[in-house]
């Protein structure tokens, strides 16, 4: 039996066939699929690049339920490390792009996956500068506002 | 609208809020204080009772044992000692922390949710006494306004209230003579705080405070006399007397202890000549109604005399005991028998150079302390250690 397909476009025109299954871990996807059958999907706040990222990732989690009983294509302990594996090779601002798309489809393991990238990147910062360089936050304090945030916490050491 | 990033082209993507807050809410608790300076918006993110509510909710699975040591020395601050590797029979405690404000330092409240609340004293004539309530992971200190005793003595219980999810320190000031004067303040990090004097003509002078704790929205604490215990209900800041069951001593003497035990108010007492442990428990408040359990001491604590004396019940539900301010114990209530676990308390290692002073009279006034625990349980996963229990 031949899987059903559907195609997914991104911002530049460009055409994504994927196994409906695969693309049905996006919430928003598998609500378009039954409102628009056979209709091509325009992505339109999503490059290529990342709507490929996101489509790999789907791949890989996709739960074959063809083959009969637990066939998911990996174990929890391999999709685990590859997941880690996945977001460790993205660079920081595809990475956001990656949450976005995550957000915007609204697929909650991915989600998860680039939150936890994020949270650590932050929390391998040593102090709020880096955290401001590598994120690109304005710092909307005054010196007097930091330095009253400082005094509060000074005592343990 | 707050974490901008550059993309590889010349766009931003901009990451909306609700974001911001998950990803901020994955951070380890130890860290998040460094990041508040960040920007307003991950001030406020991080200050936001949503983001507390949810590390406490998470901690609250994975409670991690903290000991607090008081040094009764002038100069010297609180050490806490975190408990590593919980669930073996031989724990460690190891130096976490010195908590360095004032010159002397008072305890007379138990942690709650994780607070730890003392006394700080500044000034050697006593004067003016600050208190503190002081969140051990996060670090963060919240200060009350100084507390003007003239030279009486300064008890400071933590309470919560559960229904307004509100913390409130009861404030009680005695010296010889005088009618003991009691004082609530909220605590807030945000809004102004201040101590407001409480009607409680309804309890008579008492000696002195011991063993304050806080269950269910009420702190309950001793040293009353004639067999009363208090109960400071933190809701509506009124003070009423328990009776304490007419056999027992928990409400009068140091040696005895008030607990938590299963959400209700528990006191043990030790009777060292028939070597037995005696538990009570207020089955019912309003009815005043105790029951009470009895129980040998386990073979192990045989030749610790009277020098015994109980620390309150731990999240794993076993009792934790100090032996002459040298051993500490924690014996399983329900078995009713002392299986043991001892906590070794470690020297201090870390940074050796800037810890030298502190080194030298801890290991003077208190070389090797030996804390034991029950061989029991401990499911959580202690892993990552995000809400200490601190016990002094």
């Amino acid at each position: 039996m031949s899987k059903k397909m559907i195609v997914l476009k991104s911002s530049e025109g460009v055409s994504f066939v994927v196994e409906e299954a695969v693309a049905r871990q996006s919430k928003i996807i598998s609500f378009l699929v039954e409102e628009f059958p056979d209709r091509e999907l325009p992505l339109t706040n999503m490059t290529s690049e990342i709507l490929r990222k996101t489509i790999e990732y789907c791949k890989k989690h996709v739960v074959e339920d063809d083959g009969g009983g637990d066939s998911s294509s990996s174990s929890s302990g391999d999709l685990k490390e590859w997941d880690v594996k996945f977001v460790a090779e993205i660079d920081q601002p595809r990475l956001m792009d990656l949450l976005m798309a995550a957000n915007y489809l609204d697929i909650p393991s991915l989600l998860d996956v680039t939150c936890q990238k994020v949270a650590d990147t932050i929390a391998a910062c040593n102090d709020e500068k880096e955290i401001r360089a590598t994120f690109n936050i304005e710092n909307d304090f005054t010196e007097e506002e930091v330095e009253a945030i400082r005094m509060e916490n000074q005592y343990p050491i | 609208m707050e974490l901008l990033v550059a993309d590889a082209g010349n766009s931003t993507t901009t990451i909306p809020v609700d974001l911001v807050v998950e990803i901020i809410s994955l951070l380890p608790a130890k860290s998040i204080i460094r990041f508040q300076s960040v920007s307003k918006q991950w001030f406020s993110i991080i200050r936001s009772k949503d983001l507390v509510d949810t590390f406490l909710a998470r901690s609250n699975t994975r409670p991690h044992l903290l000991l607090a040591l008081e040094l009764f020395s002038p100069g010297k601050p609180p050490l806490f000692f975190s408990v590593i590797n919980e669930k073996t029979s031989t724990a460690i405690a190891r130096h976490d922390m010195t908590h360095s404000t004032g010159i002397y330092y008072h305890f007379s409240s138990r942690p709650v949710n994780g607070f730890v609340c003392f006394t700080g004293i500044f000034s050697s004539m006593a004067v003016s006494n600050t208190i503190i309530v002081f969140n051990p992971i996060t670090r963060q200190t919240v200060i009350l306004p100084d507390v003007r005793n003239n030279g009486r003595k300064v008890c400071e219980l933590l309470g919560y209230d559960p229904v307004e999810d509100q913390y409130k320190v009861l404030c009680v000031m005695m010296c010889l003579s005088d009618q003991r004067e009691h004082y609530v303040c909220t605590v807030s990090s945000t809004q102004k705080q201040e101590w407001r004097k409480i009607d409680s003509t309804t309890v008579d002078n008492y000696p002195c405070v011991f063993q304050g704790i806080c269950i269910n929205g009420a702190i309950y604490y001793g040293g009353v006399g004639e067999s009363n215990i208090v109960r400071f209900d933190v809701r509506s800041e009124r003070i009423r007397l328990i009776k304490a069951p007419e056999a027992s001593d928990i409400s009068r003497t140091w040696y005895s202890t008030l607990v938590n035990y299963n959400g209700r108010l528990g006191g043990v007492e030790f009777d060292y000549y028939i070597q037995e442990i005696k538990l009570w428990i207020l089955e019912d408040v309003e009815k005043q109604e105790w029951s009470s359990a009895t129980f040998k001491y386990p073979y192990e604590w045989k030749g610790f005399g009277c020098h015994l004396e109980s620390n309150g019940v731990i999240h794993t539900g076993e009792l934790m005991h100090m032996y002459s301010a040298m051993i500490r114990q924690f014996h399983k209530e329900e078995t009713r028998q002392g299986q043991m676990r001892f906590v070794m308390m470690e020297e201090i290692q870390q940074n050796p150079k800037t810890l030298f002073c502190r080194r030298f009279y801890f290991i003077c006034w208190k070389t090797k302390k030996w804390l034991s625990f029950a061989k029991e349980q401990c499911n959580a996963d202690h892993e990552e250690p995000m809400n200490m229990r601190a016990y002094v």
